[in-house]
């Protein structure tokens, strides 16, 4: 049993880091980006295309990844969305599906619909405890996702408390209008926040790729429970996006076992729309702020 | 009709199968999209979940026919039916949430049923599908199914235009414009977005089962996301907010992959381009664009046949060119009748047809009007007066009764007032008040787009003249308006504008009825009070029933009026 | 007051001049053109009914919303100037309704408004409002109403502007906080940052105010000295309420 929570936390947390890419740029740009999920396939191609066509080093190759990805974010923003700022939410989530769409395009246009193998950031055999409760078994890779939440969570817990930019980002986030007369430049927070967003998906594209392999549509199922873990965390708080994740993790693997692999995506549609009812703020959300 | 030509063109194009299968598919995405405009453009919910309807519709049909040996035309229908119950059941959530929630939700949506179809293996075939749906044919499977295709897109359109613009379509609107708004005035809100959902999820059930039929094969993947957000391109780049859109979008993804042949560009980066690009510059879609470019060019065309070329009259020279006129009858009292905005001289035929013995009627054309020359300079209302003392002059008429139309009431006191000795009696019919009629400036844009648009005119004159139903009439009437010089489609607006004669009526002794109908959308009771009060000697005379025209919708109360007083 | 703060190096200075000034909400001619002359050092005062634009002038001042038109301050037109970039030159907005981060601590507010500032210094603030050294890590949004306001336009004094643009400070106050604003406001101009008030409350303006604007339908209508305005019968009926002479 335990051993399934573990699992369960472990792709949870791969989802927690989906929510807080998505709650990011929802919070600060108030989009809900739907073309995350090829975002970051998009990049996990590349990262691929470095490592076996080009033959550099898998690590070298992650970090121009996630830095092409900020710089895609940063371009998609600045570009794409913020000249239809005024225009209506309508308009920029449609801009975010024609994204989605030409990222896909691309993929397929590029490098072809067969999946393709992605190396192992870690390897090696899993630890296992034994002890009165029993055997649990902890794999290097869960280790590896817990420490890259872990470490991204305080990463921004620090950065939004402790450093200017990170109170900008917040005061953005609250209210637009007014964080300008402060001083701030909302055009880079806003751009920012893309940025983050984009290496967020990239992160979780290259996380999830040893498992599901690379393929166009190796995300799209992360991004619908990234959605749904953002709004069991009521879209608003990181803290919340995280643990939405969590518990959208483990509730998804205890279903499993009793209910085929076929309805987990109705499972989530169940959550989202039961939630979005019965608990609008989410279940750790605080206030409701409508974005007109 | 359209539709009988669309039903024609396949016979035109029996070798080509292929051809036949493509228009058929656009007739398929078509009726999709139709449903998606409704959800969203209409009534403003968003759903990137629609091609889940499609499914469900797809594999009711299939089923049915399948298993069952249903009918082809009654598993369609039931597809529908089914994708119906399916839209209210979204529906009813879909009250409680909104924009981008909705979006999560039906994206949530449309991932569950692409899964669910997949796992329910022994009954829709897992992520394999289905093969070889049959489709029992007479004699031409292709042009068959486009026959179908044609006749379902026709039904569901004309359901939808009737939907639109009923009471359900501008209950739609309002919703979609401002819900609060649209609760307060009393509609049911909740019931209009349910059955917006229903409606629009039932034609992309039809669209769905007619998609398995036509294509013989269905599987899971064919209905998930990647379609729903093609719909969703679709729709918003044929015109979310319109009936026609959906063909423009279903036209141009169906076509694009045979644009780009050549190249291989994948087609989801050209239509995200196109759909991007739509959103960012043309955010109405084609169809706006498409109406538009009708409007202001296309109809110029048409304008330029409808136009009258053929004077009916007789000429009268004057100092500023030469004037055009009708005359009838032989009797002793003259009476000059001057017609009003966007008509000319012969818009005073049905109540000239009753005209009495011992009446001679002069109708002129205005100057700037039909075929009168045009008047040099701005549009004044005493210039139009002065145009027709030179008309009085040239026909040398005195003591006459002196009647006048609307635009031609304001000319007639314009007239009463510089001649008072030639008039012994002024009639003015629904006439501009005796202190102007203001219209707002931002009219003057709609104004000359009359200039161009034979319908735009004719369903003004008629809706001015609701219960005079002749067409024949109007076409003629807008034939001579097409004539009109093109400086006065906004100068007699402005002209209308610029005249207060209350003081100078003051002088005027003559006997004056002033005659509106009560249903005159164009000038309120009041200002008709205002008007009739401005004369000593004037009567107001109001008649039931009739709209802007009395003259020709109740001649025979004018001609009574004109008996009365003598 | 003794403030041992830091000047502000990028800031500008001289009399601040508005000349022509149009906004256009969409269709709405929100302001139809009107000359403003703020001199430097002084409390200037904007009045107007609800409605009549004063708002949206200072927003115009502070680049907030396009305008045609141009402002000028000392002798440098601050047109092409971004929001921020006005900030760091000493032009601040503490606007309508307080407008503080209310899930921020007061703390983090004023930090928010350092923002352009190398170098946090919060003598100023805490001279003018002692009271917000205790309370620096209370959450905003739990602050009493007078105390939000104060925290409002501490954060705007945290960039140590130059030109201070504060907008309604007194609404939904009790008149004994309003007093006590009235004073802050007199004591933050005695240290020489020239403020331009917008108000409301009209007496509580014309008490305080060196000159003063009447807005009335996007145009100014009146302007003057307190006294002299207090003279104008069409003040006191339409603004003052008819308070006798």
């Amino acid at each position: 049993m335990i051993n399934q929570i573990i699992l369960g936390l472990s792709t949870g947390a791969t989802y927690s880091l989906v929510a807080i890419g998505l709650v990011m740029m929802y919070k600060v740009s108030g989009v809900m980006n739907f073309a995350y999920a090829n975002m970051g396939m998009f990049v996990t191609y590349l990262i691929w295309w470095l490592t076996s066509s080009v033959g550099m080093n898998l690590y070298v190759s992650i970090v121009i990844g996630i830095i092409f990805a900020a710089i895609m974010g940063v371009v998609v923003e600045r570009y794409g969305l913020r000249p239809i700022r005024h225009l209506s939410s309508a308009s920029m989530l449609i801009v975010t599906f024609g994204i989605l769409m030409i990222l896909e395009g691309l993929a397929v246009q590029i490098w072809g619909t067969d999946y393709k193998p992605f190396p192992e950031l870690v390897t090696g055999s899993p630890y296992v405890f034994r002890g009165d409760f029993g055997i649990f078994v902890l794999r290097r890779q869960d280790i590896l996702i817990f420490s890259i939440l872990l470490g991204i969570s305080l990463a921004l817990l620090f950065f939004t408390r402790y450093t200017k930019f990170g109170i900008a980002v917040r005061a953005v986030s609250e209210n637009e209008e007014i964080a300008g007369y402060m001083g701030i430049n909302v055009g880079s927070v806003l751009a920012f926040s893309w940025g983050f967003g984009a290496s967020m998906a990239a992160i979780v594209g290259i996380v999830a790729a040893p498992k599901v392999f690379v393929s166009p549509t190796m995300l799209t199922y992360y991004q619908i429970q990234g959605f749904t873990a953002a709004v069991l965390g009521g879209f608003e708080t990181f803290n919340g996006a995280i643990f939405g994740g969590l518990i959208l993790g483990v509730i998804e693997k205890l279903v499993g076992n009793y209910i085929s692999e076929g309805f987990k995506a109705t499972i989530s549609l169940v959550i989202i729309i039961v939630v979005l009812i019965f608990f609008p703020k989410g279940l750790f959300g605080k206030n409701v702020r409508g974005r007109v | 009709m359209v539709w009988v030509i669309l039903a024609i063109i396949p016979f035109f194009l029996m070798n080509n199968a292929f051809i036949i299968t493509i228009l058929t598919l656009v007739g398929i995405y078509t009726i999709a999209s139709m449903g998606l405009n409704i959800i969203m453009g209409y009534s403003g919910q968003i759903s990137i979940g629609h091609a889940a309807f499609m499914s469900i519709g797809a594999y009711t049909s299939t089923l049915l026919v399948m298993h069952y040996n249903v009918p082809v035309v009654f598993g369609i229908l039931a597809g529908g039916v089914t994708a119906f119950l399916f839209g209210l059941v979204i529906g009813f959530p879909a009250l409680r949430l909104s924009g981008f929630y909705l979006a999560i939700a039906t994206m949530g949506f449309v991932v569950a049923i692409e899964q669910l179809m997949g796992s329910l293996e022994s009954v829709t075939g897992g992520h394999a599908g289905i093969r070889s749906i049959p489709f029992k044919h007479l004699w031409n499977s292709d042009i068959e199914k486009y026959l179908l295709v044609l006749a379902f897109a026709f039904i569901c359109y004309v359901f939808m235009k009737r939907m639109i613009n009923a009471k359900t379509g501008r209950a739609w609107m309002a919703i979609r414009e401002n819900e609060i708004a649209a609760s307060v005035v009393g509609i049911n809100t909740a019931k209009y977005k349910v059955l917006a959902f229903a409606i629009g999820s039932m034609m992309s059930g039809i669209a769905g089962a007619l998609y398995a039929h036509v294509i013989g094969y269905i599987a899971p993947s064919d209905f998930g996301l990647s379609k729903s957000l093609d719909l969703l391109a679709i729709s918003v780049i044929g015109g979310m907010a319109s009936v026609d859109g959906p063909l423009y979008g279903s036209l141009i993804y169906v076509a694009l992959p045979f644009l780009f042949s050549r190249t291989h560009i994948s087609m989801s980066i050209v239509f995200g381009i196109i759909l991007i690009f739509v959103v960012m510059f043309m955010p109405l879609g084609i169809s706006y664009y498409l109406y538009k470019f009708r409007i202001n060019y296309l109809n110029r065309i048409v304008a330029f046949f409808k136009r009258g070329r053929k004077p009916y009259g007789d000429f009268v020279e004057t100092s500023f060119g030469k004037m055009h006129y009708i005359k009838r009858g032989s009797g002793e009292i003259p009476i000059l009748l001057i017609h009003g905005n966007f008509a000319s001289a012969r818009f005073f035929e049905p109540f000239l047809k009753k005209l009495p013995a011992g009446y001679t009627a002069y109708c002129p054309d205005l100057p700037n009007f039909g075929y009168s020359s045009e008047m040099p300079g701005d549009v004044e209302i005493d210039k139009y007066a002065q145009g027709v003392e030179e008309y009085v002059k040239a026909m040398g008429l005195k003591d006459f009764i002196l009647l006048g139309h609307s635009l031609g009431g304001a000319v007639a006191m314009a007239y009463a007032i510089r001649n008072p000795d030639k008039v012994r009696r002024l009639i003015l019919i629904d006439s501009a008040p005796v202190d102007g009629m203001d219209l707002a400036e931002e009219s003057h844009k709609l104004l000359n787009m009359y200039r161009y648009n034979p319908q735009i005119i004719k369903s003004a004159l008629m809706f001015n003249a609701p219960t005079y139903t002749n067409e024949k009439f109007f076409d003629v009437i807008t034939s001579d308006a097409l004539r009109i010089a093109p400086k006065a489609f906004v100068g007699n607006a402005v002209a209308l504008s610029s005249y207060d004669y209350t003081e100078k009526v003051k002088e005027l002794k003559i006997p004056v009825d002033i005659v509106y109908g009560d249903k005159d959308v164009l000038i309120s009771s009041e200002e008709m009070k205002k008007t009739a009060e401005a004369f000593p000697n004037g009567k107001l005379v109001m008649i039931k029933d009739v709209g802007h025209s009395s003259i020709i919708e109740s001649p025979d109360e004018i001609v009574k009026l004109l008996q009365q007083r003598e | 007051m003794a403030s041992t703060t830091s000047k502000n190096p990028n800031a500008m200075s001289g009399d601040v001049e508005v000349r022509k000034l149009q906004v256009w909400y969409g269709p709405v001619h929100a302001i139809k053109g009107i000359d403003l002359d703020i001199k430097a050092g002084s409390i200037t005062t904007v009045l107007g009914a609800n409605g009549a634009g004063k708002s949206t002038t200072l927003k115009a001042i502070a680049g907030g919303v396009k305008y045609s038109g141009s402002i000028s301050v000392g002798d440098e037109l601050i047109d092409i100037l971004p929001v921020h970039k006005r900030v760091e030159k000493g032009i601040v907005l503490c606007p309508e309704g307080r407008g503080i981060f209310y899930s921020m601590t007061v703390k983090e507010n004023l930090l928010a408004g350092a923002y352009r500032r190398s170098k946090v210094d919060y003598s100023l603030v805490f001279d003018v409002f002692p009271i917000l050294k205790d309370r620096l890590n209370q959450i905003a949004g739990t602050l009493s109403g007078g105390e939000q306001q104060m925290l409002a336009i501490a954060r705007a004094l945290m960039s140590h502007p130059s030109y201070l643009l504060l907008d309604e400070p007194s609404l939904g106050l009790a008149p004994v906080v309003i007093q006590k604003i009235a004073e802050v406001i007199k004591e933050i101009n005695a240290s020489g940052i020239t403020v331009v008030l917008v108000e409301q409350n009209t007496s509580l303006a014309l008490s305080i105010a060196n000159y003063a604007y009447v807005l009335e339908n996007g145009k100014v209508a009146l302007h003057g000295t307190p006294s002299e305005l207090l003279k104008s019968d069409a003040i006191r009926e339409k603004y003052l309420g008819g308070v006798a002479k």
